[in-house]
């Protein structure tokens, strides 16, 4: 009985037990490594974001102190300074201003400050076509780093075909007709070992005209999404390059230039005989009369009107061509993010890709070339 | 089939009237038989990495759930990593678990297992032998790359009735055999199925009953689900003379889990309050069908013929369907639903010829010819009625691939000197797909040296194709999964292995066995896309990258048998490597790239009523994708957080490392109608390790006493693994009855 009594509460003990418990990360105590973005070639200034990768376990200064950067055009050293953020504007929601039309504004306020407390740099040195870059930095007590890479040749667009189009959507319980614009464009020398980015910028005026002879008027300008309609055909690989898991640095307005935002990229391989097809998520020009309530403050009551709405929009196609690695970054970091069963490891292995020798990070390249604006076609009647 | 009914009804007459009092003194006999033989052909063998089970032996190890199961067994052997806990895994050689030909009486299966690998689909019962074969493959075998599990049922019993009957926790099974024509014709049919719905119904049915009391009719929540597999084997043999025999097997097999949700839910309009149900069904079902004739003639006393003509069916369903109900409208306004469905249809012929001109030569030679369908589809629908438009959305994603693989052998067991013995041979394969035809030449071959009287020398080298790839988007054994041929694009998996062990019986009650291995894979094929449960269907060839593997490393096997005990003892070291392109620029781990393992067995047969078993298991951890590094940032307090994660090699991280104890004890007697019967316990995982099935990083966490004086956390900074594990101890008890 002495022996049995111990043994039925062990065995008990174990029924009850746990099934979550925490373990140490075996293999994953890593010496700190530089992290370092540079997205060049698209335009006039060219930033370096540079952090400090900290191995999961690690804990302590979280920025690197930098001691030297490198960026070589060709061979030819280009002058770094250390970028200052300006102070942020008034009004920073969503980029809507009732100004004329305004930069991309930033997602939210407090990006803003985590901004200011990074490691960012950049030269005004041009970089075009075909040039060879090289950067190399050093930071105190860690592994320098260094990477190189080729500015693509620039895109010759050919075409842009739009059409007008109406779908019905679904969306979950209600379903109602959206239109939306279908493009075209016809790019030339399209390499299947190449890869490409297409975006879409956007100019719209909102003039909302009430009832009571109110008229507002608001400017903003956008990205437009774009998105895989069924039988859209060749963006159903598109790589959205804009997403939650990179660095805020890329949506910032201040430094925009880079061209990331609502960026999609696409294997050369992908787009058949030149034609680079892809659907807008939206609209960018409609009229409409829309439904008020307002409640009215010395009765209480509801006061009903009306708005007509005049949405006049603009619209030009980008199109990029990227390198290889800044395409493979981007892969990866989506393939994590779009991979949450990977991440518990119940899914293949997810993506991982940096050409930063000794560090991560990606030294990338693109070169954009852009049609004029258009004026958005009437929305067809749904 | 009149008469097979009657011998079926005789058998079953026979277990309540004690018909077979002497199958015992038989049974006993005839698995004495079958180890001395097994001991004689293990060493006759020349092939390395083969290891022979009998259904003897099968039935006598430990068994979860009163069960036995030939894949539990096979991952206990030395050189094969069992993936994920109590799952039918079986990664031989750094093989990634889909590349395992399971051939039941030579036709190939898909599926083999049930309740998502719980048990394997091959039922002990019926089993005569298991040929496994990790390396040094025969030219017989072909159509996978990593190894080849050969099982045969056994014929029924030409003279007498007799079978078994066995009650575990959650399932039963029974098998019956005897003969149908004394001496001339006889079957063996075996059938099992789980009874959960026995405690499911009941509990949901309590469940539910509390809820309606609570609530009221039409308030309250309703929940229906039950999960049951079943299959059956039938093997039907008539001897047209002791020559010449023609035996018809049929298997089938399937799982099976409804579920329903109905949750209730109100809304108020002017004052009248509206009562209706949500409802969400799930329907999952996956299974096999198989059905072969077999004909085997010896010609000659030197030339023996086996034909096989054989249609093999893998079905997988899974489907969900969610309806919402409308107050102001009809009962249901909107559905939503979505069903996946995969079949894949094996048809062929096989012929195997065994031919024996002189002594030193053993040929075989042989062709295969196979008709596949692989037809995947996915069908999904949306609907609104009783609004203002109605609505309907429906479509369907499929495709169909049929294709044709043909093959031909010849393998010749030569006895080139009294000490030295080679088995040479070459498989030629044709696989035509859509106008693609890819042909492969796989050459094979084996070398034994006799190195005195107990010991020989091994090694072999062998090549192998495979044309059918396992199309999953997760490492969960659901239904979801598919099987895809090769393409133009997808091209057909290859592996190239070299082997080579030392066999010995170093005393009679000792036979050690030290055996090495380096194998490459080319063409694996991993899924690279966002996560899905669904595989995709129409775009799977574009979504899945190719890459490469590579394994090695050295087994021993230790098996010592006295007169009550038996043990053995298998020790693994291993390394197995990927490299996929598109996930990483160098040579990372395989998930399954465990280190070291470890497996001790021992039986110990104290009487002839009372026997003992006990097993540990030990592998080293399995790998998953973590994040490495981290890149901080601070909030506008000045708090450091984690802005994102760096993945800077895929499976970075080594989960906990794996063991178990299990025990096993059964009490036998004889009834008063003198049959045997046991009375099995079995304790999977006696200490409740909570062996890791997956895990995730996150922070680490400090108390720390506030200010004011309150207990509190907060993060270290620094992160931490988090392991779940799903199994604890499982005591489980069952009951057999042999007549």
């Amino acid at each position: 009985m002495k022996l049995r009594i111990p043994f039925i509460l062990l065995i008990l003990g174990c029924c009850l037990s746990s099934c979550d418990y925490y373990f140490d990360l075996e293999g994953l105590d890593r010496d700190s490594k530089l992290y370092v973005q540079c997205i060049a070639g698209n335009s006039d200034r060219t930033f370096i974001n540079i952090q400090k990768a900290m191995g999961v376990n690690s804990s302590g200064d979280i920025m690197p102190d930098v001691e030297s950067i490198s960026l070589k055009v060709n061979g030819r050293e280009c002058a770094i300074e250390k970028f200052v953020l300006p102070d942020p504007p008034e009004n920073p929601y969503y980029g809507v201003t009732k100004t004329s039309v305004a930069p991309p504004l930033p997602w939210e306020l407090e990006e803003y400050y985590t901004l200011k407390r990074y490691n960012i740099w950049y030269t005004d040195a041009p970089i075009k076509d075909s040039d060879e870059l090289s950067l190399e930095v050093k930071a105190k007590g860690m592994e320098s780093v260094s990477a190189s890479a080729r500015v693509p040749q620039k895109v010759v667009i050919q075409d842009v075909k739009v059409t007008p189009k109406v779908t019905t959507v679904t969306d979950f319980d209600v379903s109602y007709k959206e239109s939306y614009l279908s493009f075209d464009v016809s790019i030339a020398d399209v390499s299947p070992e190449e890869y490409y980015g297409v975006r879409i910028p956007i100019e719209v005026n909102n003039t909302y005209t009430y009832d009571d002879g109110r008229v507002e008027s608001y400017n903003y300008s956008a990205y437009a999404g774009i998105i895989n309609r069924t039988g859209s055909g060749v963006l159903d690989e598109v790589q959205n390059a804009t997403g939650d898991w990179t660095p805020s640095l890329y949506n910032n307005y201040f430094i925009d230039s880079f061209g990331r935002r609502n960026l999609y990229i696409i294997p050369g391989s992908r787009i058949k005989d030149g034609h680079l097809q892809f659907d807008c998520n939206g609209y960018f020009s409609s009229q409409g009369i829309s439904e008020t309530r307002d409640i009215d403050p010395e009765t209480g009551e509801w006061i009903i009107g009306h708005v007509s709405i005049n949405t006049i929009g603009r619209y030009k196609v980008e199109v990029f061509r990227v390198s290889p690695e800044f395409y493979r970054f981007n892969k990866a970091q989506s393939m994590i993010e779009d991979n949450y069963l990977a991440t518990v490891g119940l899914s293949p292995s997810t993506f991982s890709y940096t050409n930063i020798k000794g560090g991560f990070g990606v030294l990338g390249t693109l070169t954009g070339t852009s049609t004029p604006w258009y004026q958005a076609p009437a929305e067809p009647e749904q | 089939m009149k008469r097979l009914i009657i011998s079926i009804g005789l058998a079953l007459c026979a277990l309540f009237s004690g018909f077979g009092q002497e199958v015992e003194r038989t049974d006993t006999l005839r698995e004495a038989r079958i180890v001395a033989d097994r001991v004689r052909r293990d060493r006759a063998a020349t092939q390395t990495g083969l290891q022979r089970l009998d259904g003897s032996i099968l039935r006598r190890g430990f068994a979860l759930f009163n069960t036995p199961d030939i894949i539990k067994t096979l991952q206990m052997m030395p050189g094969v990593a069992g993936g994920t806990e109590l799952m039918s895994g079986l990664y031989v050689h750094g093989g990634d678990g889909t590349d395992n030909l399971f051939l039941l009486d030579g036709v190939p299966l898909y599926q083999v297992s049930h309740l998502v690998g719980l048990f394997s689909s091959f039922n002990t019962d019926l089993t005569e032998e298991v040929n496994f074969y990790k390396s040094g493959f025969p030219a017989r075998y072909g159509g996978r790359m990593s190894s080849v599990v050969d099982v045969r049922t056994r014929e029924g019993s030409f003279q007498e009735y007799h079978g078994t009957f066995a009650l575990g926790l959650i399932d039963g099974r029974i098998q019956v055999e005897g003969p149908i024509v004394k001496d001339r014709t006889s079957f063996n049919i075996g059938l099992r199925r789980t009874w959960s719905e026995v405690v499911s119904i009941p509990v949901l049915y309590y469940v539910n009953k509390k809820e309606f009391e609570d609530n009221g009719e039409g308030k309250s929540d309703k929940v229906n689900a039950s999960y049951n597999f079943s299959d059956f084997n039938l093997k039907v043999t008539h001897k047209f003379s002791n020559d010449n025999r023609l035996s018809l097997n049929l298997y089938g097999g399937e799982d099976r889990l409804p579920i329903t949700v109905k949750t209730a839910s109100s809304t108020t309009d002017a004052g009248v309050e509206h009562w209706g149900y949500d409802s969400v069904r799930g329907r999952l079902q996956w299974g096999n069908i198989l059905a072969s004739l077999n004909w085997q003639y010896d010609i000659t006393d030197k030339l023996y013929l086996e034909t096989t003509a054989y249609r093999s069916k893998n079905k997988n369903i899974i489907g969900a369907r969610l309806s919402m109900w409308d107050w102001d409208g009809k009962d249901v306004y909107y559905n939503i639903g979505e069903d996946v469905r995969a079949h894949t249809v094996t048809t062929g012929l096989t012929a195997n010829a065994y031919f024996k001109p002189v002594e030193a030569h053993h040929i075989r030679f042989g062709a295969l010819v196979q008709h596949k369908g692989y037809a995947p589809e996915r069908e999904y629908l949306t609907e609104s009625v009783g609004r203002s438009s109605d609505l309907k959305f429906s479509g369907k994603n499929d495709v169909l691939f049929k294709a044709w693989e043909s093959s031909i052998y010849a393998e010749d067991e030569i006895s080139v000197l009294p000490w030295l013995k080679a088995n040479l041979g070459v498989r030629g394969a044709l696989f035509s797909v859509n106008g693609k035809n890819w042909a492969k030449l796989e050459p094979r071959a084996s070398l034994m040296f006799r190195l005195g009287d107990n010991s020989d020398l091994k090694f072999s080298y062998s090549e192998m194709n495979q044309f059918d790839h396992s199309v999953a988007t997760t490492y969960l054994d659901l239904p979801t999964n598919t099987w895809m041929p090769s393409t133009a694009v997808v091209k057909p998996m290859f592996s190239r292995q070299i082997a080579g062990g030392f066999y010995t019986t170093a005393a009679s009650w000792l036979k050690i066995t030290l055996e090495g291995w380096y194998k490459t894979m080319d063409h694996l094929y991993e899924y690279g896309g966002p996560m899905a449960i669904y595989p995709p269907i129409d775009s799977w060839e574009t979504l899945f990258t190719e890459g490469r593997g590579k394994s090695w490393g050295a087994e021993a096997g230790f098996e010592m048998e006295w007169e009550k005990v038996t043990a053995q003892a298998y020790y693994t070291l291993s390394w197995s490597l990927r490299k996929f392109d598109d996930f990483y620029f160098d040579w990372y781990p395989d998930r399954n790239d465990n280190r070291h393992k470890i497996d001790l067995l021992a039986n110990w047969y104290v009487s002839p009523r009372f026997e003992l078993y006990a097993g540990w298991h030990y592998h080293t951890g399995n790998k998953m994708t973590a994040a490495s590094y981290v890149v901080k940032g601070v909030d506008d307090q000045g708090t450091p957080f984690a802005r994102f994660e760096i993945y800077d090699r895929p499976n970075s991280l080594k989960l906990p490392d794996y063991h178990r104890l299990d025990l096993g004890l059964n009490f036998k007697r004889t009834t008063r109608r003198g049959h045997e019967s046991t009375w099995n316990l079995s304790i999977y995982n006696v200490y409740c390790r909570m062996n890791a099935v997956f895990a995730h990083i996150t922070d680490e966490y400090e108390d720390y006493i506030t200010p004011e004086g309150y207990p509190n956390t907060r993060p270290t900074g620094r992160s931490i693994g988090e392991a779940f594990g799903l199994i604890p101890i499982i005591p489980t008890f069952g009951y057999t009855l042999k007549f």
